[in-house]
């Protein structure tokens, strides 16, 4: 991949994005045409003037509820894409997504615990939801990481079939904490099939840190990845702290994955399908492969998120029903494929 | 100038390699043989950090090479392993400027320095009309000519090669060791190199390390250390050879 093409991607992908955003604030149960969103834009910035009451009421739709939906919907689908084009690299597996290897789950899990204890209401409480999925999401990749591994090497298969079993665990034990919460059952369950109920700025705020940070840190590995695809051993013949590198990938890649899950609850198959698409249009150079994938996540969750909202509008589908519905059939395409090819 | 000493390694409570000691002088050529299973391949990984050793040392120009760090290793020895990986999605070119990881810094940030290196490396082993392809679409005798390029752009002192043509057809195997010779001769590298031919063992190495169970049952010039006594007794098969001239061994073949 050369430079040029490179760049050229990143622009495409910024220009998508932009796109996305725009389409996300102008779409939903009420539409709100471009020209008003620039003149709200305007009105904002000169606050002097008094506005028409009509615009008013789509200002606080605006500002309070499309615009910070659309910002938490770009960062979760960039934190999942980006952790799953990671975890693919790290275990050298098409099929490790945060999902199937059960770290979104231990996150969900996580994240559960720290509703179930309280439900968040001031911004304090907010936070500690993303730091129990951050745990929770760490004890699930070691488990599975730790019953996957044979001698020195981490055998494929056995790394999905313990991924499903520690999904399978948690998200039993999540079941069963919702049982006892309650009250909060329905936004829980909403919660579950990864549709945010939580509206607001709150959300953004106390995920965006982590998520950006997490991204960054992924992002920053992509060179060390790239010479990881060679094995352990070879990567370290050629200078490269593997077991350093193992861990803060895992780190990294786990805080995003937990950020993005903590506050949409389970959104599959972003992280696995935006990666391989990319991987296909690219190649496997990390350095530029997780950017995109980034980007990639972002416009394909805010895509999924405009559908979820307006197909059945005003009833509104939890977007990981979306992804799931676009992913599952793109899924089994690549289990077809898989044998040739890209892995 | 590389020292190895009284080395030995445990692995599961068993011996694999003991009171190995030898010594590799620069630009000498030094083949590793010896039965499946006599230790080649983990005295190999042994000396390039792979393995734990129980004890004794590894000492490169006065440099004790256990105590280093990855990076300053991977400056030191370079190594084509038995097992070639050639993951997806990569051209032969990042690959081989892959060799300079021990020069680079985190993010992989090369220069033109490490590119013309890399671009060198890859006219030495013939696959520098390849640069651009992606190699995992390769044959094996290229793709082993893209690691063996690999680890040139690594610009160590010291390569270690697994039988590293053991998969490969006549041709790409005479081919390969062509390339690696005349270029190892012409930079003054040491090398140690494992090998299953004994007649390649003979034709090209300066000297012989003969392993049998964990230990050299044999060492020094191949003509005195491939004998039909030592080799039968070691691989447990007759084994006999043709001399020229009386003296130079030109051919050992199993008795039929």
């Amino acid at each position: 991949m050369r430079q040029s093409s490179a760049v050229r991607w990143i622009v495409f992908l910024v220009i998508g994005v932009l796109l996305a955003a725009l389409l996300s604030v102008m779409l939903g149960s009420v539409s709100i045409p471009f020209k008003e969103i620039l003149s709200i834009f305007k009105g904002k910035v000169d606050s002097g003037s008094t506005l028409p009451a009509v615009q008013g009421k789509f200002s606080s739709i605006v500002f309070d509820l499309r615009i910070p939906r659309t910002l938490l919907v770009l960062l979760v689908g960039a934190a999942l894409a980006t952790s799953g084009g990671a975890y693919q690299g790290l275990f050298q597996n098409p099929l490790a997504d945060p999902y199937l290897i059960g770290v979104a789950s231990g996150a969900g899990l996580g994240s559960i615990v720290a509703m179930t204890i309280q439900w968040p209401q001031d911004l304090l409480g907010y936070f500690a939801v993303p730091i129990s999925a951050f745990i929770g999401s760490i004890l699930a990749v070691l488990l599975v990481y730790s019953l996957s591994k044979v001698g020195k090497t981490v055998h494929n298969t056995t790394l999905i079939l313990a991924g499903v079993a520690v999904s399978s665990l948690s998200n039993a034990l999540t079941s069963f904490l919702l049982i006892n919460a309650g009250g909060e059952l329905r936004r829980a369950i909403v919660w579950m099939m990864g549709g945010s109920t939580l509206v607001g700025w709150k959300p953004v705020i106390a995920s965006a840190p982590f998520i950006l940070l997490g991204i960054a840190l992924l992002c920053s590995m992509g060179y060390p990845l790239n010479v990881l695809q060679f094995g352990d051993e070879e990567a370290q013949q050629m200078g490269v702290p593997v077991k350093k590198v193992r861990i803060l990938i895992i780190l990294a890649a786990s805080l995003t994955t937990a950020a993005a899950v903590a506050f949409c609850g389970t959104i599959a198959f972003v992280g696995l399908v935006v990666p391989h698409i990319l991987r296909r249009l690219v190649g496997n150079d990390h350095r530029l492969l997780l950017p995109l994938s980034a980007l990639g996540g972002a416009i394909f969750l805010t895509i999924s998120d405009i559908l979820a909202r307006t197909l059945l509008a005003p009833q509104e589908i939890p977007v990981g029903v979306i992804t799931i519905l676009f992913g599952a059939p793109f899924f089994l395409f690549i289990l077809r494929k898989t044998k040739r090819k890209i892995w | 100038m590389l020292h190895v000493e009284t080395l030995s390694v445990t692995m599961n409570q068993k011996a694999i390699l003991s009171g190995i000691s030898f010594e590799l002088h620069k630009g000498k050529i030094l083949g590793l043989i010896g039965p499946n299973g006599a230790g080649k391949t983990t005295l190999i990984r042994a000396i390039n950090g792979s393995v734990d050793i129980e004890q004794g040392k590894i000492v490169f120009k006065k440099q004790d090479l256990t105590a280093l760090n990855v990076q300053e290793h991977a400056r030191f020895i370079a190594t084509v392993p038995q097992n070639r990986i050639i993951p997806a999605g990569f051209t032969v070119r990042q690959i081989v400027l892959m060799g300079r990881t021990p020069y680079l810094n985190w993010f992989g940030r090369s220069t033109k320095e490490d590119e013309q290196i890399a671009e060198q490396a890859m006219r030495r082993t013939d696959t520098l009309s390849l640069a651009d392809v992606t190699a995992d679409e390769l044959s094996g005798g290229e793709q082993q000519r893209v690691i063996l390029a690999r680890a040139f752009a690594q610009n160590t002192p010291l390569l270690l090669l697994d039988e590293p043509t053991t998969h490969l057809d006549i041709r790409f195997q005479m081919e390969f060791l062509d390339l690696l010779f005349e270029h190892v001769r012409e930079e003054k590298m040491s090398v140690i190199i494992a090998m299953h031919d004994l007649n390649q063992a003979m034709r090209f190495c300066d000297e012989v390390l003969l392993l049998s169970q964990g230990k050299i049952y044999a060492s020094g010039k191949p003509q005195d250390v491939l004998t039909e006594k030592k080799l039968s007794t070691v691989y447990q098969y007759p084994i006999k050879i043709k001399y020229n001239h009386g003296d130079t061994p030109v051919y050992i073949y199993p008795k039929f």
